[in-house]
């Protein structure tokens, strides 16, 4: 009762000063959008990434030339599959491509290498015939085509191919199937004029999954030229570039938020006579100093909670509706040269729980403390002053 | 009580209450900013006493010490040295959280500048003393709207104070001292923004407040309050001092 009556005058206190109060709501929502929405964006970025190395192979092996991604032989598979703990062994054919009819970039997947995703992902069918093939979502929203309509592709010999459109990718995930055209192996080695024997690279399959790591080594041994690639090294990847990415723009927006931080203490701590003359009134008229703190401290949470709240809808809004158009180029990276692709909502309330910790609690204690020092000393004394 | 001289027959500078339970000061000193070049010794050993349902005036000119000793009396300050009691503790040695239900339960405070929350309504202000009792919403309002009745202001209730006369602001302070109903009001200059007349509708206000058995201690430098028929006795300060001379 005594606590609602107090949170009641709090309410009632802040709105009295409602210029002051929501102008720091204000600037403080913003904050907490900016960084909110950073954080949200690189977190959805990392589970996108995870996303797409669920279904990936174990380990990729690749051939390096002079340090260069190079094709790989095929025969070298046989030899991979010999290796203890190994299971399954394909070659994939696969490549990017350049549309310069809308200048997204494609990937384009032979259909039998295991990297397509999953089924259930499609609406339609997957390439059975020659000639037909299965598209992602956005490939399909850049060139405005359906199933059964034909996709014209420029091949390796600048001669335009033809493509019936069986699929469509629904993806739970755009980025996953977004730019995706799956073609049969024999498009794909035909319309990129792979030579016979050759392959983009090699998925492996290893059956104990603590054993990775040194079936990987066993094929860099036994094949120096190659470089095997293992999920989680690719999953490391993609965190150290999202976390390095916005940890960049943390640091971009560093001096705001110290400039917010600097006029959030003001604010806070500037305790004005006014209010300091209304502690002293409320000490003489029987409040305690713990009555005085308390209103303070809902003020504060008032004030930062509603603040929080705000920068985080705001955030939501920014990145899951508005492809967080104020910095996903710098976030992305490559993926700008896709076509266009939205962000699953992933939600970490790890990433909530330290946004309120850097923002509520200190926001409440620099509103707290100069009140503290008002609150302690004699009614009397703070009514002089 | 109207009508009579409850001053006769006490005697000359008697500042001993006949009935000294309720407030006592034993040489209390209160000194500002002490050790330093701006030291001022405000109250400077002073031993009053007030008994219960006393009216009792504090006269003296600016800086005599008056506001500060009745600081000192309403628990508002904590003397430097000496002892303040009420009704039978001294309340220099209380802690803050007794000294605040002390406060709270034992005093209404009437002040010069009447120290409204101008932006709240008259309700509102009224009302602010029982934010941190347990006295649910409907018991506050009722309190409020029944001594703001009689106080005149019922219409006034939602008003907010900023927007009242210097004499209706003054009514709205005294409602606020009353409404948690203390034994004993502490009023600073009452007066000193008021006109002829309400003063006296002030000094009407406090008669029937002393009649209900309040004990009352008022400080003020204007001859018709320290003279008023109501007031029992008169303690003369000068200088952070009790003027023997002068006090009745």
């Amino acid at each position: 009762m005594r606590r609602l009556k107090i949170l009641d005058y709090a309410i009632s206190s802040l709105w009295r000063r409602r210029f002051k109060n929501l102008s720091i709501i204000a600037v403080f929502t913003i904050m907490i959008a900016v960084l909110a929405s950073i954080l949200i964006l690189t977190h959805s970025l990392r589970m996108e990434a995870k996303e797409i190395l669920r279904d990936a192979p174990d380990v990729v092996v690749q051939r390096l030339s002079g340090g260069r991604h190079d094709l790989i032989p095929v025969s070298m598979a046989e030899a991979i599959r010999e290796i203890p703990g190994v299971g399954e062994v394909t070659p994939r054919y696969w490549g990017y491509y350049f549309d310069a009819l809308t200048g997204g970039n494609y990937t384009l997947i032979g259909l039998e290498g295991g990297g397509s995703p999953s089924l259930s992902m499609l609406e339609g069918g997957l390439p059975s015939a020659v000639a037909s093939c299965a598209i992602g979502s956005g490939v399909a929203s850049a060139r405005q085509l359906e199933i059964g309509d034909e996709l014209v592709l420029i091949d390796s010999r600048n001669v335009g191919v033809t493509f019936d459109i069986v699929g469509i990718f629904v993806s739970e995930s755009d980025i996953l199937t977004n730019d995706l055209v799956i073609l049969s192996n024999d498009d794909l080695i035909e319309f990129f004029g792979l030579p016979d024997g050759l392959a983009t690279d090699i998925s492996v399959q290893v059956y104990n999954e603590n054993e990775v790591p040194k079936v990987a080594a066993k094929i860099k041994r036994s094949f120096p030229e190659t470089r095997p690639i293992t999920r989680d090294e690719i999953l490391r990847t993609y965190d150290a570039v999202f976390s390095w990415r916005g940890g960049m723009l943390l640091t971009m927006f560093f001096g705001a938020l110290l400039a917010f931080c600097i006029l959030a203490w003001d604010k806070a701590t500037g305790i004005s006579a006014e209010e300091k003359r209304e502690i002293g009134i409320l000490k003489a008229i029987g409040w305690g100093t713990g009555d005085v703190l308390e209103l303070k401290f809902w003020e504060g949470i008032v004030i930062s909670v509603t603040s929080l709240l705000l920068g985080l809808i705001l955030a939501f809004v920014h990145v899951f509706i508005f492809d967080a158009s104020l910095f996903a180029s710098v976030v992305k990276g490559w993926s700008v040269l896709f076509p266009d692709f939205r962000v699953t909502p992933h939600v970490d309330l790890y990433q909530i729980f330290v946004l309120a910790s850097l923002t509520v609690v200190p926001y409440v204690a620099s509103t707290i403390f100069p009140s503290w020092k008002a609150a302690i000393a004699d009614p009397e004394e703070v009514m002089r002053s | 009580m109207e009508g009579r001289d409850r001053r006769s027959g006490r005697g000359d500078a008697v500042i001993n209450s006949p009935d000294p339970s309720l407030i006592f000061t034993e040489e209390a000193t209160k000194v500002y900013n002490p050790r330093r070049p701006d030291e001022v010794c405000a109250v400077d050993k002073v031993t009053v006493a007030v008994g219960r349902g006393e009216v009792v005036a504090l006269k003296g000119p600016s800086g005599s010490g008056k506001t500060t000793l009745l600081s000192l009396i309403g628990c508002m300050a904590r003397p430097t040295s000496g002892r303040i009691v009420v009704d039978g503790r001294d309340v220099a040695k209380l802690s803050e959280e007794v000294l605040t239900k002390v406060r709270r339960r034992k005093f209404g405070f009437i002040f010069q500048q009447f120290n409204l929350i101008s932006d709240l309504t008259v309700l509102d202000n009224v009302m602010l003393p029982l934010y941190p009792v347990d006295v649910g919403p409907a018991e506050m309002r009722r309190r409020a709207d029944s001594i703001l009745a009689e106080l005149g202001l019922q219409d006034k209730r939602a008003r907010r104070v900023r927007k009242l006369s210097g004499g209706e602001q003054q009514r709205v302070a005294v409602a606020r001292a009353l409404i948690n109903e203390p034994e004993i009001i502490i009023a600073d200059e009452p007066t000193a923004h008021l006109d002829q007349q309400l003063s006296d509708e002030l000094m009407r206000i406090l008669e029937d407040l002393n009649r209900d058995g309040k004990t009352v201690i008022i400080s003020t430098h204007d001859a018709l309050i320290y003279n008023h028929r109501i007031v029992d006795r008169v303690i003369a300060m000068r200088d952070g001092r009790v003027d023997a001379g002068d006090s009745t």
